[in-house]
């Protein structure tokens, strides 16, 4: 983790950040470091309140007022991330880093039909997408694909191309297309009609697909999908999983999938990167974690996992609760609740150290004792 | 309809969501009632100029001719003379035919009403939707503002703005819109604060989307309900205190045909001449309770606590 490498869409380093509460300065982020390389998945587990989201939410610039960024930076694509104004934000957040939310039916406007939410990211602004409206569309009657091509059609769309205008209706027409043909990437059955529905008029496997639809309609280089299967029944999230793990193979974008479900990280991720208390504690390749934990707090989380076929246990337990956050454990901050815990454990914050090719962990245990 | 793939189902869905609204309104009379009323003052607005010559209530007056001709009612006042010609509501304090006036008097108020509503929607979305959305100082600006107008009593504000700017309908319109708007202001204000906490607006953030287009696209969409239905309870209200204040005589023209106007004139008669002042007060009656019961019929229906 030396450097920005050229495959790297993303690079947090020692990222910190507070939220002032009435209670007292909430330390939620303690110097989070994570890469995310070009087209891989990369999950985010912990329990709740570990820091996942804010982690998500800072490297989108979408922390709320009370939070503070102490130190740290956010490199998206050899760009800064804090410290940019609102429009430099506003502009990365629509081209760049799309987010899909857990809970699809509050997350959609419920009195606007899903086609125009998800038009309305182009229409708002014609210039960032016209020429790949256009070149699409090019696609589509070279293909010979569905919606019949209107008079004039390909002279238009042709004069678009070498720098010409685009009409609004032509645009708009254009937009339309374009979503329908995303809707049915991502598995809605008729697209058509969906585009003309409201949100209450889908179910929740479908809602979640829309919102997936909204943010590939953006072809953004990074998706920060945050628990986007915990609202849904269990034969839906498996249908959603399904959809993602094909829409990995399609698009070049990179993922952070957030999720408590080992299950699903397990299946989905390249790259695992195991938080606990505001501190990344492991990082490493999803089979070599599973395999071969190194963190004790990893090895705890995998071994409290219920198992159909062995009956509960109290020993698979984490002892202790999640610690406060207004007064974290010094040190480690796992250190209290550490079956492995030594003396030097609440006197030094464990540096990141590469205790395998690829395989990262922030415990004394591996190194890091001066 | 949440399998959703069939487009059938949700048309059909949508259309079955109308019928039960209409099969709603059938089953309360108090919403037909007002529909009914609502309608036909609508309707009379727009045939009035048809039904009756505006020019009639320019005439110069004819010389006090009240009368009473009605083969229906008899008042046994008999120091009334009969009119020449047969007029059902009789003659107004200047001889012209009342019921002539009161048509051509319901769209004066209507058209006032819908001015003064309309325009309080507009500042009410506008000005209550900033201060909602941008909170802070915007909001507590907008707010103290408000404050000001609420604290003076309305008729009273109205009076004198229109002492001030001169009497004549538009100003009469402007006094009223003066004391009117901050109410929606509020009401809009409230709407926005509650309808911004939504996770929909914190996706329309992380996509990227301007103040101003989460504002009057997405949050207004979802905060004007309860806004259109202040609208229509109001033109009734809208009406009494237009009435109230051409009765008191803040009127361009003792002559104009306006419903509050016409009972004002009547009031010197009104031991000799009753019909003078009971017609046009029916009017404003009759048209007021229409439009409330109009309005409080479309909450009901339209409330999602009380369906299902």
């Amino acid at each position: 983790m030396t450097g920005l490498q050229k495959s790297e869409v993303l690079k947090v380093s020692n990222l910190r950040v507070s939220f002032n509460t009435y209670a007292g300065e909430v330390k939620a982020l303690d110097g989070v470091g994570l890469t995310v390389r070009k087209g891989e998945v990369l999950g985010l587990v912990g329990e709740s309140g570990c820091g996942k989201s804010v982690t998500a939410l800072a490297i989108a610039g979408l922390l709320p007022p009370n939070a503070a960024i102490i130190d740290g930076s956010v490199m998206l694509d050899g760009r800064e991330v804090l410290g940019m104004t609102e429009k430099d934000l506003q502009r990365l957040r629509l081209e760049e880093v799309a987010m899909v939310f857990q809970d699809p039916m509050t997350f959609l406007n419920p009195v606007i039909s899903v086609g125009s939410q998800i038009t309305e990211i182009m229409s708002a602004r014609p210039e960032l997408f016209r020429e790949r409206l256009v070149e699409f569309r090019i696609a589509q009657i070279e293909k010979g694909e569905e919606s019949t091509e209107t008079k004039g059609e390909r002279t238009r769309l042709g004069a678009a191309r070498s720098g010409g205008r685009l009409s609004s209706k032509d645009f708009n027409r254009l937009a339309k297309l374009y979503t329908i043909s995303v809707l049915g990437s991502v598995r809605l059955p008729e697209p058509e009609k969906v585009f003309r529905m409201f949100p209450h008029e889908l179910s929740g496997g479908m809602r979640q697909r829309a919102m997936i639809a909204m943010a590939l309609v953006r072809r953004p280089k990074l998706i920060l999908a945050d628990e986007i299967t915990t609202a849904l029944d269990v034969t839906v999230q498996a249908q959603v999983l399904q959809l993602l793990r094909d829409l990995k193979a399609q698009i070049d974008a990179s993922v952070v999938l957030i999720s408590h479900d080992l299950a699903v990280i397990a299946e989905l991720c390249d790259r695992v990167a195991v938080m606990y208390a505001g501190n990344v504690v492991e990082l490493a390749d999803v089979g070599e974690l599973f395999r071969n934990p190194l963190h004790p707090y990893t090895v705890g989380l995998l071994a409290s996992v219920p198992r159909a076929d062995a009956p509960l246990s109290s020993e698979a337990t984490i002892k202790g609760s999640v610690p406060d956050l207004i007064n974290p454990p010094t040190g480690c901050r796992f250190h209290p609740r550490c079956p492995k815990a030594f003396d030097k454990c609440p006197h030094i914050k464990p540096p990141m150290v590469e205790a395998a090719p690829g395989h990262f962990v922030s415990c004394l245990l591996y190194g890091g004792v001066p | 309809m949440s399998q959703g793939g069939d487009g059938s189902t949700v048309a059909h869905g949508r259309r079955a969501d109308l019928r039960y609204a209409l099969h709603l309104m059938r089953g309360n009379k108090l919403v037909l009632i007002g529909l009914v009323i609502s309608v036909g003052t609508l309707l009379l607005t727009a045939l009035s100029h048809l039904l009756v010559n505006p020019a009639l209530a320019n005439q110069e007056p004819l010389a006090l001719r009240l009368c009473w001709n009605n083969p229906v009612i008899n008042w046994g006042i008999t120091n009334v003379k009969t009119c020449p010609t047969s007029y059902p509501l009789g003659t107004d304090a200047f001889g012209r035919d009342l019921l002539q006036m009161i048509i051509l008097a319901v769209p004066v108020d209507l058209q006032i009403a819908f001015e003064v509503v309309a325009s309080a929607i507009l500042i009410g979305v506008v000005f209550g939707g900033l201060a909602g959305y941008a909170g802070g100082l915007v909001d507590e600006a907008i707010l103290r503002i408000t404050d000001i107008f609420l604290a003076i009593p309305a008729i009273l504000l109205a009076i004198v703005l229109i002492v001030v700017l001169g009497r004549s309908l538009p100003t009469l319109t402007y006094a009223i819109i003066i004391t009117w708007w901050p109410y929606y202001v509020r009401l809009m204000r409230s709407q926005v604060l509650s309808e911004k906490q939504k996770p929909y607006v914190e996706r329309l953030h992380a996509m990227g989307a301007g103040g101003p287009r989460i504002l009057y696209i997405h949050i207004v969409r979802n905060a004007v309900y309860p806004i259109l239905i202040q609208a229509t309870l109001d033109i009734g209200s809208v009406i009494l205190t237009v009435s109230a204040l051409t009765f008191i005589g803040l009127t361009p023209s003792p002559l104009l045909p306006e419903l509050g106007n016409l009972a004002s004139q009547g009031i010197a008669n009104i031991f000799t001449a009753p019909w003078l002042i009971i017609f046009p007060g029916v009017t404003i009656l009759l048209i007021s309770l229409g439009f409330n019961l109009l309005g409080d019929g479309i909450r009901d229906i339209f409330d999602p606590r009380l369906r299902r």
